[in-house]
């Protein structure tokens, strides 16, 4: 330690200086941020406009749903706040016709399977489908298979067709290939609609 | 040896007993409250680890679910263990080598419950459901600036330390320390500006974010574990640094590539390309200082084979530098674009910041730690089956980690994401044996810690040895006992009167 000069560095202006240079030094990455941030070219992203257009429609619908709901005065110094069935009145009749029949899905709504029920019911009991589903497709004589009755079409028809071809395959369905071999695609329709339709 | 020369070396070891006396109680704090965060880090991360594989697991209470529990986690180890560790290795070894004993001790400690106050509060925020969301920023907003405040009176001194450093040479610690000084508040205010403050695109926030993460490893936890590696491998040692000029070299390749990593997280989403490419390949040359650093680290302990072995302060250093070069290479296998792909949404993130903040940083810390709180407090370590246990579980631990869980696991994960053939369960499937396993993992570290946190509160209740002796890993059996003969401080100060 021979060459230590001790000392000469550790003046009271030395440490004063190194104090506010070092708390300016951390203070400026902030500064430089701000005045990078300031000068960037902040043109707004297609999220922010359409966040602006999104609000500026939900202010003129609020502020015409008020307009409409206005507190009328029925009497000189009573007030009295229109009802929605009088707004409902002043609305245009295009508002007020029923929607029109749409190719959209309703999502829950039963779709029919286009099948002939009358005809699935024969089928269904000529096959030996009754076996094991039951005669009403709804009363299996044992646990282990499925009650029918009820179910989608479309969902029917996919399993009589994979059991058909093997590509749905168990212990229980390899019993029921021979049955299903003899049923044409048409009369799987018929089967699924009589089923989907309650079995009558 | 000549007269004056004697006067000097006694009138330095006077110096540096004052230095170590000045700081005690600030460095202890650190040092223990840090230990305290770290076991509830670890506690924290034993039940979000174990919710990734039993959700059902500690009930349905909403503070101790794994989107709370995870963040609260994290944070705590950042945050409550990795900062404070850093500021008491940063404020003891700058006293140190620039031969200045602190003038501010007090205001070290207020500064220091300050911090802790807020980590504490920012940690109960997470658990309470006010947590950000931003991945280590998940703290409520109001807690960073009470942080960076806290920070600016801790480091200011050891900057002006420095200024008025007595010493002509300057060591390449504390290069390294006067980089981590400066540049955290750069990485902590600045990105908790963009992400915080300013209204800048999300998608660029979570960018800088990405950054912010990658910058706080490698800008202000590597120079620390680096400084304090540097310094414990030529003390114990007894030797100089085996090449100053890699080691300069070492620092400015930090300085230089440090900063550009971290935005390789973003890799395919709308943000610039050469962003990703960028934050990827510095994430990967980052390795370059790393082994500089390293290997000049090892070089300089590789003559003392029986000092790594013996002393528990160096042999947790070199673990922290294999640690350092196995995060290097680790860099090269995960943050390749082509790697990205399979590690980008899986553990594999996770483990590389659990092998940089513990394999690495931490076991660096440990190091320091040994070395720094006998003298500070004047005792000696209480038990060196304690050091020995922490030593072994936290290696099990952090290896099980990381090459098991995060490599492995991750890359499993990411090629089982990848698989469009199979449902996505089949991914979440596939990890369960490694989610287990960190589960385990962080229960060995949790078990290593506890034991750690204990004997670090004995020694600052000055309930240490009083021995000249250092405990040091050696397993012979003298008749005046392991740790050589007791009371030589008493007889000392006897003979003194």
């Amino acid at each position: 330690m021979s060459s230590q000069s001790y000392s000469h560095r550790d003046t009271p202006l030395r440490r004063f200086n190194a104090f506010w240079w070092g708390l300016g030094c951390f203070g400026s990455f902030g500064l430089i941020s701000v005045v990078v941030f300031a000068l960037s070219d902040r043109a707004p992203s297609v999220e922010q406009i359409n966040a602006g257009n999104r609000k500026s429609a939900i202010d003129i619908v609020e502020s015409k749903q008020a307009d409409l709901l206005a507190d009328k005065e029925v009497e000189p110094g009573k007030v009295k706040q229109v009802s929605p069935e009088k707004v409902f009145d002043s609305m245009s009749d295009d508002l007020k016709k029923s929607p029109a029949a749409s190719a959209v899905p309703i999502p829950g709504a039963k779709v029919t399977a286009g099948g002939d029920p009358g005809n699935g019911k024969k089928v269904y009991a000529s096959n030996g489908c009754a076996a094991c589903h039951g005669p009403d497709g709804n009363s299996p004589p044992a646990a282990m298979f499925p009650a029918l009755g009820g179910k989608e079409p479309a969902y029917l028809i996919q399993k009589m067709k994979d059991i058909k071809s093997g590509a749905y395959s168990t212990p229980l369905t390899a019993g029921m290939m021979p049955m299903i071999a003899n049923v044409s695609e048409a009369e799987m329709a018929d089967i699924a609609a009589w089923l989907a339709g309650g079995s009558k | 040896m000549s007269n004056q020369s004697q006067v000097q070396s006694i009138d330095d070891a006077q110096l540096c007993a004052d230095i170590d006396k000045s700081l005690r109680h600030p460095v202890m704090f650190f040092f223990t409250s840090g230990a305290a965060w770290l076991a509830v880090s670890l506690i924290l991360g034993v039940i979000a680890s174990a919710k990734t594989h039993n959700p059902g697991i500690l009930g349905e209470w909403s503070f101790l679910q794994y989107g709370r529990t995870f963040p609260a986690h994290i944070n705590a180890l950042i945050y409550g263990w990795g900062a404070q560790a850093a500021f008491g290795v940063l404020v003891w070894l700058m006293a140190r080598l620039s031969r200045q004993p602190s003038k501010n001790g007090g205001t070290l400690l207020v500064a220091g419950h300050i911090w802790n106050l807020a980590v504490a509060l920012g940690t109960i925020g997470i658990l309470a459901g006010q947590g950000t969301g931003k991945h280590w920023m998940q703290f409520p907003t109001f807690v960073w600036p009470v942080l960076l405040a806290a920070y600016a009176v801790i480091a200011i001194w050891s900057l002006i330390a420095f200024r008025c450093r007595k010493n002509e040479h300057t060591y390449i610690s504390q290069w390294y320390l006067m980089g981590a000084i400066l540049w955290f508040p750069w990485v902590f205010l600045t990105a908790n500006l963009y992400v915080n403050v300013f209204d800048v695109h999300p998608l660029m926030a979570a960018a800088i974010n990405g950054w912010f993460r990658h910058a706080l490893i490698f800008l202000f936890f590597t120079p620390i574990a680096i400084a304090s590696a540097y310094y414990i491998a030529s003390k114990v040692t007894g030797r100089a640094i085996y090449n100053y000029s890699y080691a300069i070299g070492g620092f400015w390749a930090l300085a230089i590539v440090g900063p550009w990593a971290g935005m390789q997280v973003m890799t395919g989403s709308p943000i610039p390309v050469f962003l990703q490419y960028v934050g990827s390949a510095a994430t990967i040359l980052v390795g370059v200082p790393m082994i500089a650093a390293g290997v000049n680290i090892l070089k300089t302990a590789s003559t003392h084979g029986d000092a790594v072995a013996h002393s528990p302060s160096l042999r947790f250093s070199i673990a922290g530098t294999v640690g350092m070069l196995l995060l290097a290479l680790a860099g090269v296998l995960l943050k390749t674009p082509a790697a990205l792909k399979y590690t980008q949404f899986t553990l594999a993130g996770y483990g590389y910041d659990i092998l940089a903040i513990y394999g690495f940083f931490s076991m660096c810390m440990f190091g320091a730690i040994y070395f720094i709180v006998p003298r500070v407090t004047r005792r000696e370590w209480l038990s060196r089956r304690l050091i020995r246990t922490h030593f072994w579980f936290s290696i099990y631990g952090v290896v099980f980690i990381f090459l098991f869980c995060a490599l492995l696991g991750g890359f499993q994960q990411g090629a089982a994401q990848e698989n469009h053939l199979q449902p996505w369960v089949q991914a979440v499937k596939n990890t369960l044996p490694y989610s287990v396993g960190m589960t385990v993992a962080w229960c060995f570290l949790l078990y290593a810690n506890v034991f750690f946190f204990i004997h670090l509160t004995l020694m600052w209740l000055r309930l240490g040895r009083r021995s000249s002796h250092p405990t040091l890993l050696k397993h012979d059996h003298s008749a005046l006992g392991p740790h050589g003969p007791e009371g030589d401080i008493d007889e000392l100060e006897a003979a003194k009167v």
